[in-house]
C-alpha cells in the first residue's frame, strides 16, 4: 500500500536579498508501508529539504505530497494536524536533536502520548533501541552521539508513526555505530509495519537497509529501483560514479575525483540535463533538453 | 583528597578569579547589610538629634549631616530602599522585556513587528533622558522611578531573548517537538525558554549596577526618593549642597559605586562561564 506519494515536488528557499535557492526542483517518490526506502545524493542536492517539505517543516513552492490519501499541509503555528502525526523524523545532529534540559524519559513519553499509549513506558521503548531500563531520569548530555540517536529513534517510534524519516541519522556517528543505528532503526520501522525513507550519503549503508533506493542529485530524482538491482546495474551515469566512489567515499558526502566539477549552484542550476557539465557521456540533447522520465531520468534510457 | 579540596576543584574556572571573588563578597555583604540593618545600625537613620555635620570620628565612622543624622545609620538602612527595589526592577523588567521578547521571537510576523517597533522606539533616546522624562511625567515619587527604569530597561531583554529564541526555534529537538504536535505555547515553554534562560540571567545580574545606578540618579536630581528617606542617590544630593563637608555626600555615592562594581563583576564572570557565541548575543545591550 503506498504510504506516501510525493509528485513533481518543488521548494524554494527564499532568502531576503538572494535570488532563491530551488533545492527541490520537481522530485517525485514514493514509499510504502514496510518498506524502506534509501535516499542517496551527494550532500546539498536538497535532501534535507525533501525530508522537512514531508514532515511539514518547510512549504512546497509547487507539487503535491499525499500521506495515506491526504494532502501534507504545512507546519505553522498551529498544532500539527492529527492526521499528520504519522510522519515523524530522525534529524541528522545528536547534539541537537534532544532538549538537554528533559529527561529523556518525559521527552520518550512526548512520543508515547502522541500514540495514546499508556501500557508501554519509556524504559520500554529505552529496552527496544537497546539501551538499559532505568536511564528514563538522565538527561542528555549523559549519553554518546549514537546513545543520543538512539533515544531519538526511541521518541520517534514511541508515536507509532506509519512513516519514519531519518535524515543522515547516523552520519554524525562514529563508524562502529553507523551501521548498528541504521540496521536497528530498519528492524524498528519494518517490524511495526512503517515506512522508512531514509536519507544518507553514504551508499554502502543505504545498501545493507534499503529495499529500494533513489538517487538525487541537484534536487531531482535521477534513477530509483530495487537496491540490488540498481546496485548490480547502474544505468543513470550519475549513480554509477556514486557507486564507483564507494571505496574511497570520504564520508563527508563529496564525490572523489572520478566525477569532475562540484555540485552546481542550485540557486542557477545548468540548463537541459542539470547533470550533463559533469557527465562523462553527454550528448547534444543533454544539454538541451531535461530528460524528465522515470525510473532513470537519462537520455540513455529514454523509454521507449 | 579532603572534601573541600575536591569541591574548590569543582568550581568552574571563571569563578576563581579574584574579580569574581570580590564581587561575590561585597555583593553578599550588601544583601546581609540590606536585612540586618536594623541590627548593625547604632542610631535611627532619621532622629535628627546629633550635632550637625561632625565629620568622621569614633562616635559617628561616616560623621553626620545638615540635620544631625548619623550617615553611617543612613547608609546601612539605605540598603533596605535601593537593593530590593533595584532587584524587583530586574525581575519586572526580565519577566517583561523577556515574555514580549520570546512572543516575538517565537511568533513572528505582526507580534514581532509590534514588540520590536516599541523597543525599538525606547532605544531611539538616550537612556537617562528618557527615564528621567518619564519620571517626570509621572511625579517624583520613588515608585514612579522604578517605573520609569522599567520603561527604559525592558527592550533590551525583549532583544535578547528574541534573539535567543529565533535561534533556538529551529534547532532540532524543538522540531521534534512540534512534529509530536506540540502547541506553540507548550513548544516555547516546554523546549525554547529553559534553554535561554541562562544567558538572560547573566544579562540580568550585569543589569542589577545599572538599573541601581539609574534608579539612585532619578533620586538624586529629584524625581524619586523625597528627603527623609535614606536613599543613596536623594543623600548624595543632599550632600552635594553642603559641599565642604565631604563626607555627607561621598558614603552614599560609595555605597552606589560597591553595589555597581560587585553586580558588574559578578555578571562579568557568568557571562565568561557560557559559550563564545551566548556571549557574544548578550553584549548588544542598551542600558
Ligand atoms: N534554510 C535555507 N535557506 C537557504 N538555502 C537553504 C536552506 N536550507 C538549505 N538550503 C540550500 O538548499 C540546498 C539543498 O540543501 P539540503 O536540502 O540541506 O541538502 P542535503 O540535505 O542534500 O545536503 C543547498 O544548496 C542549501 O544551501
Ligand atoms: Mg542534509
Amino acid at each position: 500500500m503506498t504510504l506516501l506519494t510525493v509528485d513533481d515536488l518543488v521548494v524554494e528557499h527564499r532568502t531576503p536579498g538572494r535570488p532563491a535557492v530551488r533545492a527541490v526542483a520537481g522530485a517525485g517518490l514514493t514509499v510504502s508501508s514496510g518498506e524502506v526506502v534509501g535516499l542517496v545524493g551527494e550532500s546539498g542536492c536538497g535532501k534535507s529539504t525533501l525530508a522537512r517539505a514531508v514532515c511539514g517543516l518547510v512549504p512546497a513552492t509547487s507539487g503535491n505530497i499525499t500521506f495515506q490519501g491526504g494532502p501534507v499541509r504545512p507546519l505553522g503555528l498551529r498544532r500539527r494536524h492529527r492526521s499528520l502525526l504519522g510522519i515523524q523524523m530522525v534529524f541528522q545532529d545528536p547534539y541537537s536533536s534532544l532538549n538537554p534540559r528533559r529527561k529523556i524519559g518525559a521527552q520518550i513519553a512526548d512520543g508515547l502520548a502522541v500514540a495514546g499509549d499508556t501500557t508501554t513506558t519509556p524504559a520500554d521503548l529505552l529496552e527496544r533501541v537497546g539501551l538499559p531500563r532505568g536511564f528514563e531520569g538522565r538527561h542528555p548530555h549523559e549519553f554518546s552521539g549514537g546513545q543520543r540517536q538512539r533515544i531519538a529513534i526511541a521518541r520517534a517510534l514511541a508515536a507509532r508513526p506509519a512513516l519514519l524519516i531519518g535524515d543522515e541519522p547516523i552520519s554524525a556517528l562514529d563508524a562502529s555505530a553507523q551501521a548498528k543505528v541504521a540496521t536497528l532503526m530498519r528492524e524498528l520501522a519494518v517490524s511495526s509495519g512503517a515506512g522508512l525513507l531514509f536519507i544518507s550519503h553514504d551508499l554502502s549503508v543505504v545498501r545493507i537497509i534499503a529495499d529500494r533506493i533513489a538517487v538525487m542529485y541537484l534536487g531531482k530524482i535521477v534513477e530509483t529501483g530495487p537496491t540490488a538491482e540498481v546496485w548490480a546495474n547502474p544505468r543513470h551515469p550519475y549513480t554509477k560514479a556514486l557507486l564507483g566512489a564507494i571505496p574511497a567515499a570520504d564520508g563527508a558526502g563529496h564525490l572523489p575525483a572520478e566525477l569532475a566539477g562540484d555540485v552546481p549552484d542550485p540557486a542557477d542550476p545548468p540548463g537541459g540535463c542539470r547533470f550533463h557539465p559533469r557527465c562523462p557521456v553527454a550528448m547534444d540533447v543533454c544539454r538541451a533538453k531535461e530528460p524528465d522520465f522515470t525510473p532513470v531520468a537519462c537520455w540513455l534510457h529514454e523509454p521507449a | 583528597m579532603s572534601r573541600l579540596s575536591r569541591r574548590r576543584r569543582r568550581l568552574p574556572e571563571a569563578w576563581r578569579r579574584p574579580l569574581a571573588v570580590v564581587g561575590g563578597v561585597i555583593a553578599l555583604t550588601w544583601l546581609i547589610v540590606a536585612v540586618a540593618a536594623p541590627l548593625l545600625a547604632p542610631y535611627d537613620p532619621l532622629a535628627q538629634e546629633l550635632p550637625r555635620l561632625a565629620p568622621p570620628g569614633p562616635d559617628h565612622w561616616f560623621g553626620t549631616d545638615q540635620l544631625g543624622r548619623d550617615i553611617f545609620s543612613r547608609v546601612l538602612y539605605g540598603a533596605r530602599v535601593s537593593i530590593p527595589l533595584t532587584l524587583l526592577l530586574v525581575v519586572l523588567s526580565v519577566l517583561i522585556g523577556g515574555l514580549l521578547g520570546a512572543c516575538a521571537g517565537y511568533f513572528g510576523r505582526w507580534v514581532d513587528e509590534t514588540v520590536m517597533r516599541f523597543a525599538d522606539l525606547v532605544f531611539a533616546f538616550p537612556t537617562v533622558i528618557l527615564a528621567m522624562v518619564v519620571a517626570a511625567a509621572l511625579g517624583a515619587s520613588l515608585t514612579n522611578a522604578v517605573l520609569a527604569v522599567l520603561v527604559v530597561a525592558w527592550p533590551s531583554y525583549a532583544r535578547v531573548t528574541r534573539g535567543l529564541v529565533m535561534g533556538m526555534r529551529e534547532r532540532e529537538f524543538v522540531l521534534s517537538g512540534r512534529l509530536l504536535g506540540f502547541s506553540a505555547w507548550r513548544s516555547l515553554r516546554l523546549d525554547v525558554l529553559p534553554n535561554v534562560t541562562g544567558p538572560i540571567l547573566v544579562l540580568a545580574t550585569l543589569d542589577i549596577g545599572t538599573a541601581l545606578l539609574l534608579l539612585s540618579g532619578l533620586s538624586f536630581l529629584g524625581l524619586g526618593a523625597k528627603p527623609p528617606s535614606p536613599e543613596w542617590g536623594a543623600m548624595v544630593s543632599s550632600g552635594v549642597e553642603v559641599f565642604d563637608s565631604w563626607w555627607v555626600a561621598t558614603f552614599p555615592g560609595l555605597a552606589i559605586l560597591t553595589v555597581v562594581l560587585a553586580f558588574n563583576f559578578l555578571g562579568d564572570t557568568l557571562r565568561d562561564a557560557l559559550d563564545p557565541r551566548t556571549a557574544r548575543a548578550i553584549k548588544v545591550r542598551a542600558l
